[in-house]
């Protein structure tokens, strides 16, 4: 014990007695644990605790720093097995990572509070900082949103100026000693400083900033146990496998209505009268590599008014260990990609489970789902906020050629399974069919069917959601292609659902939420109620279901490099908000001058030529702007005593700037001969009489001095 | 690239790698925050090292072992304030000082004590001038020429009493019978004028009456001389302290001015570039120099400058050889050395260096401790007097007392 206690002296090393650094890295931990506790990893003992008993270990570290530190090693080693006991025990029977993190975050956070007591070098503090670093990264990965920012900003401050402060070496004895002259200095020092500082952190901003943006964003790891849980689950009564959304309501007419998170896609039918506006409320936050459909609900029959499913029957899922396998249903032949998605939901939903198309397997809080015959996925609870799930699904990368290849396999002749996506309305007018029909007439293959009627309702239809009702008695579709010709994602999905069926191609409605907004902090897919969407699903022979979305296009299944990075969409939304804040006139005289600049590029002696004046531009600004900061030209003895300077400095003698008028003479004495050292001292006798008498010289001494310097000056240059 | 830019960006690293793996974005925000500082703080230091101006202010000599005061007066002469910078100055002693701001136009003097443990002539031109301000990722640095010069001489030790002068066996062997002529103070007549006289020695009475220019002859010095050989064949690095060589310097130098203090002609002589060299009747700055820019690698063994001494040992009663333990010194013939020099000299004294008491630096060949008593046996039964000294040792003490053997 002796021999450890003599080692651990002999390791104590120089104690850190700087203050500020102390309490710069005492601020980042503090920071740090705070953003842990704000993202609620912890329960409010272990918060307080850690907030309070961390600024109390650095004050009693540094109390301590310079004596043996054997007894508080001892019993911070008693109080680390402590919490690593408490931890094991809290994690006894955990599955997954997920269920491990409020344990872990707790131990971090114990493991950080006792590291503050025994903090006597530099070296220790790094530790600190290395801590913090860890611990806000664990903050960073529970947070959801932006909010991150309040802790993020203040502990990179904090963290800058430890990496300032700790550029002086340790305090050491006989050390070098500054002196430095009393005066106004001192202030002018600190707005220099302060205005520097302002340039470091800008220069680091840009750097992180292009830093973040050229960070590709890699698929993640399949995690043998991807996160689900439900922190409130509300079990629906007698549930047996139908859709339930609780915020939804009808009109007086039975219509549907939209309300603020109610949309009315999510029930057993899908009205084309309803109408109304979702709120921008985020109702899903979506944890996945890439942009896809989060697919809901699908409907296979269209009545002229409203898509329903025609066969009701649902098959129940039970869980298998952890997870709902999927995989039995319709295999598909194309090559897919397999995406793991979690869904942290925000906001109550109606018991469906969102998922990119195809879910192979899904992580949910239940002990059962139920499928439909459309594929959709039904849960015996209803997803509130705190409900965590992940789907696991295998997009299928369906190029136009593949797909063109699928569809030269026939249907089988009379398949029933079929024939219920090529059911059109008894009703439907004529016109719908014949407009069908000459859109698709120049198409060979069902692929390209499908596209051309894509292409012919983005050109021919708008989006606008505040359309009026329709007329009563009308089909949605025909009223919307022949008299309209305006509407949302519900009217432009079915038309081509309607025009492709009356073309023989097998089609569903299908609902769900587009992908949302990549925040581009967190990384999670922010999906609002106003994200809520409806778009088709084509039946590929051989292929199975295809989505396509006529209003705002899939995003593609393999997004390729491009994909992979962040910087286009951050780019585009600044670009974006630019182009909403400068009015038209501007924005066209830029586009102007881009093309003006586009096509002299294209011309190289001319984008030469450009770079060339550029060039001369600056050094010509660079030039007057080294006049301006030199002062005005001297004069008379001013300029005698400037050549006097030109003089010596060409012979290796320079005037060091802190030297005076009178030590310069001194300084270059030495190296002159005495016709010379009379022509100096003339010079600067008489410059020192202009500066500082308060008196006018003579012009004849002005023409001495003037002499004199030319003298020197023709002797620095070596002519007589 | 300091090894803090390699942290940042291993944590950059790993936090990418997590981030990626659990998708969360937050973490690739903290890996560019990381990395940031990284890619700006190769950029940002280059200003602060730009628009300085430095003066050294260091004293022209010094004794080695002396702690000096060097200052380093910095001036800004830009419109930016300069920050974190580092001064790293090799002048006589490597020093590396810290400021840790400097406004615009300021000029601070920054004020370090050095200890002189080098002997010579040190000529210094640059100080360098560092910055990793702000992150401490990367370093700048510029070389700003700023000439000194300082010239350490050997440690000097007050010797009051010099046993080995004071107790010479036989004093009329070192003077001559008749006098000769010579420079020495001591008046002998007068003759006439030649060429090449001095006017300083124009003796104006005689001159006044015989009518013709008359000069003052003097007698030929015959003080009795010491001569002291100092054993320049080589030198070994030693860490923090002076160097085997710097000690026979010093002990020179000790002796020298102990002797001169007691009004005896001091003869040094070493070897230099193969060749005998010396020095005598020298100004005591001038002997001081001569010692402080001795170099090692003479190019002659003690044997071989023992047998190329000739008329240095002239008017000489003792001979003092400040001489390392280097393994060239072999006892055997060290000691017929010895014999050889007590027939010429009336006193040998002989200062060993011990090598192997040294903390030096690498392997250097020299005789270790068995071999060491075998060359003061040597010596002793040459009839040399031995003083035997280690690293650190008093010379005070070694030479302020006779050893009992040869106390008069």
């Amino acid at each position: 014990v002796s021999a450890l206690a003599e080692r651990i002296r002999g390791a104590q090393g120089v104690p850190e007695d700087s203050r500020p650094i102390r309490t710069v890295v005492a601020l980042m931990v503090e920071v740090a644990i705070l953003a842990v506790v704000a993202q609620g990893a912890v329960d409010g003992a272990t918060a307080a605790g850690a907030l309070v008993l961390t600024p109390v270990g650095y004050a009693f570290s540094y109390a301590r720093r310079r004596r043996p530190s054997v007894a508080t090693k001892l019993a911070l080693v008693v109080g680390l097995l402590a919490v690593l006991g408490a931890f094991l025990r809290a994690v006894e029977g955990a599955r997954s990572f997920d269920e491990a993190r409020e344990p872990l975050a707790a131990l971090f956070l114990w493991v950080q509070v006792l590291h503050s007591f025994d903090v006597p070098r530099r070296r220790d503090l790094g530790f600190s900082v290395a801590s913090s670093v860890i611990l806000m990264a664990e903050a960073g990965a529970l947070s959801f949103g932006t909010g991150f920012l309040v802790f993020l900003l203040p502990w990179l401050a904090v963290a800058g100026a430890y990496l300032f402060l700790t550029l002086e070496p340790p305090a050491a004895p006989g050390r070098a000693r500054i002196v430095r002259p009393a005066g106004e200095a001192r202030r002018r020092r600190a707005v220099a400083t302060a205005r520097t500082v302002g340039a470091w952190v800008a220069v680091a901003g840009i750097a992180v900033s292009a830093v973040f943006l050229a960070l590709p964003r890699l698929p993640g790891l399949n995690l043998a146990l991807p996160p689900f849980r439900a922190d409130h689950a509300t079990a629906l009564p007698s549930f047996r496998g139908e859709v339930v959304n609780p915020g939804l309501t009808v009109d007086a007419d039975g219509v549907p209505e939209f309300s603020d998170l109610a949309y009315p896609g999510f029930s057993a039918s899908v009205d084309l009268r309803a109408r109304g506006l979702l709120s921008d409320e985020v109702v899903l936050r979506v944890r996945a590599p890439q942009p896809a459909l989060w697919r809901g609900l699908a409907y296979d029959t269209y009545d002229g008014t409203t898509w329903t499913v025609s066969d009701e029957r649902v098959l129940s899922i039970p869980r298998t260990h952890d997870s709902f396998d999927l995989a039995s249903e319709s295999p598909t032949l194309l090559p897919t990609r397999s995406v793991l998605a979690t869904f942290y939901v925000q906001a109550e939903m109606p018991n469906v489970v969102f998922g990119a198309y195809r879910a192979e397997e899904v992580y949910f809080p239940a002990s059962t789902l139920t499928l439909d015959r459309e594929g959709s996925l039904r849960a015996p609870i209803l997803l509130e906020e705190g409900v965590v799930y992940s789907v696991i699904s295998e997009i299928p990368v369906a190029t136009p050629e593949l797909l063109r290849g699928a569809a030269s396999v026939p249907f089988a002749t009379g398949d029933a399974s079929i024939a219920r996506y090529l059911r059109l309305p008894a009703e439907l007018p004529e016109r719908v069919v014949r407009l069908a029909e000459r859109i698709t007439a120049g198409s060979t293959t069902q692929a390209d069917a499908v596209a051309a009627v894509e292409d012919w309702l983005r050109r021919n239809t708008e989006y606008n959601l505040e359309i009026s009702a329709d007329p009563p008695g009308v089909d949605a579709v025909d009223h919307f292609l022949f008299e309209r010709r305006e509407g949302f994602c519900e009217h432009i999905a079915s038309a081509m659902a309607v025009l492709l069926r009356a073309v023989g191609v097998p089609t569903r409605l299908v609902t769900g939420f587009g992908p949302g907004g990549r925040n581009p902090f967190t990384g999670y897919f922010d999906v609002r109620a106003s994200d809520a969407h409806a778009w088709v699903e084509v039946l590929y022979p051989g292929a199975g279901w295809i989505a396509y979305d006529p209003t705002f296009g899939v995003p593609p299944a393999d997004p390729g490099t491009a994909g992979r990075f962040i910087a286009p969409e951050v780019l585009a939304a600044i670009g974006r908000f630019f182009s909403a804040a400068v009015p038209e006139p501007l924005r066209a005289a830029a586009r102007a001058v881009g093309r003006a600049i586009a096509a002299a590029t294209g011309a190289w002696p001319v984008a030469l030529a450009g770079v060339a004046a550029a060039a001369v531009l600056v050094a010509g600004l660079r030039r007057r702007r080294a006049r301006r900061s030199a002062g005005p030209r001297p004069e008379g003895a001013a300029l005698a005593f400037a050549e006097l300077e030109r003089a010596m400095a060409a012979r290796g003698h320079p005037r060091a700037a802190h030297r005076t008028a009178h030590e310069f003479v001194h300084d270059v004495r030495p190296h002159l001969g005495p016709a010379e050292r009379e022509d100096v001292e003339l010079v600067v006798r008489l410059f020192e009489l202009d500066r500082f008498s308060g008196e006018r010289l003579e012009d004849d001494d002005v023409v001495l001095a003037l002499a004199a310097a030319d003298r020197l000056a023709a002797s620095a240059r070596g002519s007589p | 690239v300091r090894r803090r830019a390699l942290a940042l960006a291993g944590g950059a690293v790993l936090l990418f790698l997590v981030g990626t793996s659990v998708q969360a974005g937050w973490l690739l925000v903290l890996a560019a925050c990381l990395a940031g500082p990284v890619v700006a703080g190769v950029v940002l230091p280059a200003r602060m090292v730009r628009g300085i101006e430095l003066e050294r202010r260091a004293p022209g000599e010094a004794f080695q072992g002396d702690e000096v005061r060097v200052g380093l007066v910095v001036h800004n002469r830009s419109r930016g304030p300069r920050l974190a910078l580092e001064l790293r100055d090799e002048h006589l002693e490597p020093s590396s000082s810290f400021v840790r701001a400097l406004g615009p136009g300021e000029t601070v003097v920054v004020e370090t004590h050095r200890t002189a443990w080098r002997r010579g002539a040190h000529a210094t031109s640059d100080v360098v001038l560092a910055s990793s301000a702000p992150f401490g990722v990367a370093e700048r640095r510029r070389r700003v020429a700023v000439p000194s010069a300082t010239v350490v001489y050997p440690r000097l030790v007050r010797l009051d009493e010099l046993w080995f002068l004071e107790s010479a066996p036989t004093p009329e062997r070192a003077i001559h019978s008749t006098p000769r002529l010579g420079t020495g103070p001591d008046y002998l007549g007068i003759r006439e004028y030649r060429a090449g006289d001095s006017m300083r020695h124009v003796h104006w009475p005689s001159t006044a009456r015989l009518g013709t220019l008359m000069v003052r002859e003097f007698e030929r010095e015959q003080t009795r001389r010491l001569v002291v050989v100092v054993d320049s064949v080589a030198d070994a690095p030693v860490l923090g302290g002076p160097t085997p060589l710097d000690v026979c310097c010093s002990v020179a130098a000790s002796v020298a001015f102990a002797a001169h203090g007691g009004g005896r002609g001091v003869r040094l002589v070493t070897a230099a570039g193969g060749e005998a060299s010396s020095i005598a009747r020298g100004e005591r700055a001038d002997t001081l120099r001569w010692l402080a820019e001795l170099r090692p690698g003479g190019g002659l063994r003690v044997a071989e400058l023992a047998d190329r001494l000739g008329d240095d040992l002239l008017g000489a009663a003792t001979l003092l050889l400040a001489m390392p333990t280097w393994r060239a010194n072999d006892p055997e013939e060290l000691g017929r050395v010895a014999d050889d020099l007590a027939q010429r000299v009336p006193r040998v004294v002989v200062a060993l260096v011990e090598v192997h008491t040294f903390e030096v630096g690498g392997r250097v060949p020299h005789l270790d401790p068995g071999r060491v008593d075998a060359l003061e046996d040597e010596l002793r039964g040459a009839g040399a007097l031995v003083v035997r000294l280690g690293a650190g040792s008093d010379l005070a003490a070694a030479f302020g007392r006779a050893p009992a053997e040869v106390a008069p």
